[in-house]
């Protein structure tokens, strides 16, 4: 077992080395540098050549990859050249938004989905199973930043039921916290429960046909007993399946969201790094990213071995 | 647009075996453990001064809440490039000398009253007694000497060395005076002490100053959040008490990339001040009782079309560039992509300027173009590569335009737009390009709204324009003092550079607009569309 | 769309029970309507595609500079943008660009993903180890995120944007093909293909592909109108398709300024986008219900 995880965390240190690796050089191919982005229009070639020596990007690239590994090796991931703050405080402020969102995302996209998708999946032929499967096609063919808009300019221009944009931590400030959530989770919760309502519907389907079932069926249990004690819960656990990809996957993919309600997130955080080539920005939280993707890959392993004792550590 | 690579579709489960299907379930509880083993539990700073975008309570401490279109790039007085940063070093900093509305007259800043020779060589100081930095220390006419000293020594990473050319010597001759020696009269640098690279640093904290400078002005900086908000609050012991009582406890900027998102949050009062508000939107914002529109129409800012002279065709084809100015549809662009917002005329001086004269501008007239298309000899089978930049929303429709209106003319032109970050170092730096658009925004005083874009080797002019005559009319320009003849001799470079060698066909000028609601009063952008710090009033 | 005479299993009587047959038979007529919708949909896409400089009454760059900002008419069916181009005309060219980014791409990501999940599930071992976890981590970074570090690296273009998406979709695709291959691997057939002396291409293009056709013939017919969308979400961060192409994603983009004033010029590429997608997706459900043997028993 320990050696397994030692293993693991090896492997994973690995393709960590990797990823950032490529996304270092990749970074320094891309045209446009921080130079650039610093200097503007006005400056001339000499400003750009003295200020690119000065941040040590006149350096071949192995040189600056030499310094960098050395940085990374004492803890250094990577420091904005605008705000001179490090990457890892940067993550940490942004990081809460992103949270909030994805959680508040993911609570109505489940509450819109679980009823809708059990339903349908139970009385596949009911109007509300026909409702549901045009709701779910309708949701997952509107982009999000023009709901996102029509939203905006319909709930706070002109309603002005709810702030345009910002944000505060609703433990800070409940009633505020939750008005600057309302849009943006919306948004994204419903670009969440179309595709989950298909998924719960054709997971209840599957069950429902499933031979165990029709065994409890067989034995005479009465169909609503049978839909909540074996269908439900098996459903539910790949609803659960699903949230858990998803959940991942909103932690830093909600950017069009984030960008139309101005959530400082760390998707924009990321495309604004990009954008302005703030190289050590966009390598910390490139690695930050990978980092948790693969923690969680880990964790999901051992948890799974732990559960399942038939799967073998090779 | 949620993911869609991730939102995985009923059939792809399928694909799912019952292990992955459990492995992703725990990942969705891991993740939450993960968070809070890095402590990053959903909590806000708790501090937190005025979120972003919180309404300013009626109760104190009062806030005026500024949405800008981009975050702060850089806090340093010395190396600040942006008008973005401008509120940065407004507030948090004094100049000698402070901008009036014009931007051409100064009005007393640190400098109380200053006196020049008769030669107009020697500017000599007098400073404000009294005057301190928001550390409690007094400033003297040393933290002056070591401002400018320093910024000589970024040289051309900041802006102040282009504006001080002139400067021959300077020093502090006692506490509260400063004197400047000029190499030679210069009408342009006087009204420059004004600029914000200008700013009189804290020698004692400069070496925060990209993270929390400390200057004298009217407001303290408290904290930049990236991405976010930056905060600053109003500074006690200013010098200015009569004009400090008029203004709010706090000043905070918050940057909303996403214009129609900027303009819903000065709607809905979140914000008090929404700034680069694009023409689409003025008629919006003027029929709305509750706000206003600040700025000008027409500004010294314009757009054109450049050429390189550095390699072909447009290099040494003076024929092809007039063929080109005579068949855009400049009235089409001003109407269509900027809803009739600034002027046409080709003077690279707006028409509100002093300095303006009527031009014999070329009209447009496609069998004029034809002509000279014809007599450049051209192959118009040749094609004619147009670079232009996104990020600004009039930056494609403006190339479509001016490509439709080409190719009725025979040309071949394909557009190629840049991301700004890549059209910054490469079309502009990188000088790669045959034809691109510019936006310029440049000096009020007429040498520096030109003189950067036309002369040798300036980082403004990367077409490499280069006319010995143009040269020497704008040294004579800068040496004469009498307006009107300045006028004349500008009058002449343009009718050399822009009619006769068509280095550059001006499209329209540049609207500089800024919108706020009715807690300001006063607030003004000046001509170069920064705004006023100085003189408003906040009526809450 | 072929189970319409369906044979009843026992499974499904207990729930039909209280369903009279007639209705069961409208409402499953409706489900395949929609499948037919969708392939209508798609059919009159194509055609659009195809015949669009026959269809349309102007050509996409034709700017009538005095007419610019026309709220529709019978002359501009769908108004006329800020420059003055037709509306109508550049939304059936934006036909031609939407689909071949849709379908490109997941043309781009179905072949490398499948050549990459075939192998790593037939060899297994240490390559299906480096391949997946390659793939993993493609995975691991957010779709759109992806896409715009890949356009960041390429530049803007119709080809980086089919790039862009296609490699974003890649790993699914992979992921599919692998768990069909590793349950395939070990079947009895596979054995007596090799027996019969067919090499490891031939077992996995002819027995291992074949047998995963359906799910990838359904993931496909999705894919595309995702891709649409991520497209449509680039243009919106200014880095899909380019103008002067005319594009239904950048249309959009570029027309949200104008959603108070001239707001045919986000509603019309908006609908074309939402239509393409739901013909897609009606499509896929249609094609899933009749080749997946799990849905055809309901």
């Amino acid at each position: 077992m320990q050696q397994y995880i030692l293993r693991r965390l090896i492997q994973m240190a690995f393709v960590l080395f990797l990823f950032s690796t490529v996304v270092f050089t990749v970074l320094r191919l891309v045209p446009g540098d921080p130079v650039a982005a610093q200097l503007g229009l006005e400056a001339g070639q000499e400003a750009y050549d003295q200020l690119r020596h000065e941040m040590g990007l006149d350096k071949p690239i192995y040189v600056q990859y030499m310094i960098w590994l050395g940085e990374i090796s004492r803890g250094d991931f990577g420091t904005s050249w605008r705000s001179h703050q490090t990457a890892i405080s940067l993550i940490q402020k942004r990081f809460p938004a992103t949270i909030w969102l994805t959680l508040s995302a993911m609570t109505i996209g489940l509450l819109l989905s679980v009823p809708l998708g059990i339903v349908s999946g139970v009385r596949p032929r009911s109007a509300l199973a026909h409702f549901a499967t045009f709701f779910s096609l309708v949701g997952i063919a509107l982009p999000s930043f023009w709901l996102g808009l029509m939203l905006l300019l319909t709930l706070s221009v002109s309603l002005r039921w709810l702030p345009p944009s910002g944000y505060i931590s609703p433990l800070v400030d409940p009633v505020m916290g939750l008005k600057f959530l309302a849009m943006p989770s919306v948004t994204l919760g419903i670009g969440l429960a179309a595709p989950l309502t298909r998924f719960i519907r054709s997971g209840m389907l599957d069950v429902m046909n499933a031979d165990y079932i029709r065994t409890a069926r067989a034995k005479g249990l009465i169909d609503r007993l049978v839909i909540f004690r074996h269908a439900l819960k098996n459903a539910m656990l790949s609803v659960v399946t699903i949230f858990g990809v998803l959940l991942g996957s909103l932690l830093g993919g909600s950017i069009i969201t984030e960008s139309v309600f101005n959530w400082p997130g760390i998707g924009t955080l990321l495309l604004q790094a990009i954008q302005q080539r703030d190289y050590g920005i966009v390598q910390g939280v490139v690695l930050f990213i990978s980092l948790i993707f693969m923690t969680i890959n880990l964790l999901v392993d051992l948890t799974y071995a732990y559960i399942d004792p038939r799967i073998r550590y090779q | 647009m949620t993911n869609p690579n991730h939102l995985p579709n009923p059939l792809s489960s399928m694909g799912l075996t019952r292990r992955q299907l459990l492995k992703a379930t725990v990942g969705g509880m891991s993740a939450l453990t993960l968070l809070s083993l890095a402590g990053c539990q959903p909590v806000a700073p708790s501090s937190a001064p005025a979120a972003a975008g919180e309404a300013p309570a009626a109760a104190v401490p009062s806030t005026l809440t500024i949405g800008y279109d981009l975050d702060i790039i850089k806090l340093d007085p010395g190396i600040q490039q942006a008008g973005v940063d401008w509120p940065a070093a407004a507030l948090v900093f004094n100049r000698l000398v402070e901008y009036d509305n014009t931007m051409m007259d100064p009005v007393p800043g640190l400098a109380e009253s200053w006196t020049v020779s008769d030669d107009g060589l020697t500017y000599t100081f007098q400073l404000r007694q009294g005057a301190k930095f928001h550390s409690g220390r007094e400033v003297t006419a040393e933290d002056v000497a070591y401002t400018f000293t320093r910024n000589f020594e970024i040289g051309s990473q900041g802006r102040f060395v282009g504006y001080m050319l002139s400067i021959d010597t300077f020093e502090a001759t006692g506490p509260y005076e400063f004197v400047i020696h000029l190499k030679q009269q210069d009408v342009t640098f006087f009204p420059n002490l004004a600029v914000m690279s200008a700013s009189i640093v804290d020698k004692e904290t400069i070496n925060q100053v990209d993270t929390h400078p400390i200057g004298s002005g009217p407001y303290e900086f408290v904290e930049w959040v990236p991405g976010e908000r930056v905060v600053y609050r109003k500074f006690a012991g200013y010098w200015n008490q009569e004009q400090l009582a008029q203004w709010p406890d706090e000043i905070v900027t918050i940057p909303i990339p996403e214009v129609q998102t900027r303009i819903a949050n000065l709607q809905s009062g979140q914000v008090d001040i929404a700034t680069s508000i694009p023409a689409e939107f003025f008629e919006q914002i003027s029929s709305d009782p509750n706000l206003q529109l600040l700025g000008q129409e027409v500004s010294a800012s314009y757009l054109c079309l450049i050429f390189s002279n550095e390699r072909p065709p447009f290099q040494d084809n003076k024929l092809l560039r007039q063929a080109i100015s005579h068949a855009i549809d400049k009235e089409a662009i001003l109407q269509n992509v900027f809803f009739g917002s600034g002027e046409s005329q080709c003077n690279l001086i707006p028409s509100n300027h002093w300095a303006y004269s009527e031009l014999d501008c070329p009209t447009r007239d496609l069998d004029e173009a034809r002509r000279l298309l014809a007599e450049s000899g051209f192959d118009t089978a040749t094609k004619i590569t147009f670079r232009t930049f996104t990020g600004q929303q009039f930056g494609v429709p403006v190339a479509e335009v001016i490509q439709n209106n080409l190719t009725e003319i025979g040309l071949n032109v394909e557009i190629e737009p840049l991301e700004w970050a890549f059209y910054v170092e490469d079309a502009w730096v990188g000088r790669n390009f045959e034809m691109t658009l510019a936006w310029y925004g440049r000096e009020i005083d007429p040498d520096g709204l030109f003189s950067s874009v036309l002369r040798k080797d300036q980082g403004n002019n990367p077409m490499r324009y280069f006319n010995q005559e143009v040269e020497d009319l704008f040294d004579k320009g800068k040496a004469t003092a009498d307006r009107e003849e300045r006028k004349k001799i500008y009058e002449e470079i343009m009718n050399i550079a822009i009619l006769d060698d068509t280095a550059l066909v001006k499209l329209k000028t540049m609207e500089i607009m800024w919108a706020a609601n009715k807690k300001v009063e006063g607030f003004t952008l000046m001509p170069k569309g920064y705004p006023n710090f100085n003189d408003w009033k906040w009526v809450g | 769309m072929t189970n319409i005479s369906k044979p009843l299993l026992e499974g499904d009587l207990q729930s039909q029970r209280d369903e009279s047959r007639g209705v069961e038979f409208i409402k499953s007529t409706l489900r395949n309507r929609l499948a037919a919708l969708g392939v209508l949909i798609v059919g009159l896409l194509i055609l659009t595609a195809i015949l669009a400089p026959w269809l349309a009454p102007y050509a996409p760059e034709v700017q009538f500079s005095s007419d610019a900002r026309q709220p529709p008419s019978l002359q501009y069916l769908f108004g006329t943008d800020i420059i003055g181009r037709d509306n109508f005309s550049r939304i059936l060219y934006g036909t031609r660009v939407s689909l071949l980014v849709g379908v490109a791409s997941m043309v781009l990501a179905a072949t490398s993903g499948v050549t990459i999940g075939l192998v790593a599930g037939y060899y297994g071992g240490r390559l299906d180890t480096v391949l997946m976890r390659t793939m993993d981590a493609l995975l691991a970074f957010p779709a759109v995120l992806l896409a715009i570090f890949i356009i960041s690296v390429l530049g803007p273009s119709l080809l980086n944007a089919i790039l862009a998406v296609g490699i974003v979709y890649m790993p699914s695709f992979a992921r599919l093909v692998r768990a069909s291959a590793i349950s395939i691997r070990e079947k009895e057939y596979l054995e007596s293909a090799r027996a019969v002396g067919l090499s490891d291409i031939q077992i996995m293009s002819r027995v291992i592909l074949l047998n995963s056709l359906s799910p990838i013939v359904v993931q496909f017919s999705l894919g595309v109108g995702y891709a649409i969308l991520v497209e449509a979400g680039l243009s919106f961060l200014g880095l899909g398709v380019q103008p002067p192409t005319p594009a239904w994603g950048s249309m959009l983009g570029y027309g949200r300024n104008y959603m108070s004033i001239a707001p045919w010029l986000t509603a019309f590429p908006g609908l074309a986008i939402f239509v393409t997608v739901l013909g897609f997706n009606f499509v896929g459900d249609g094609l899933r219900e009749a080749l997946d043997p799990h849905m055809r028993r309901i």
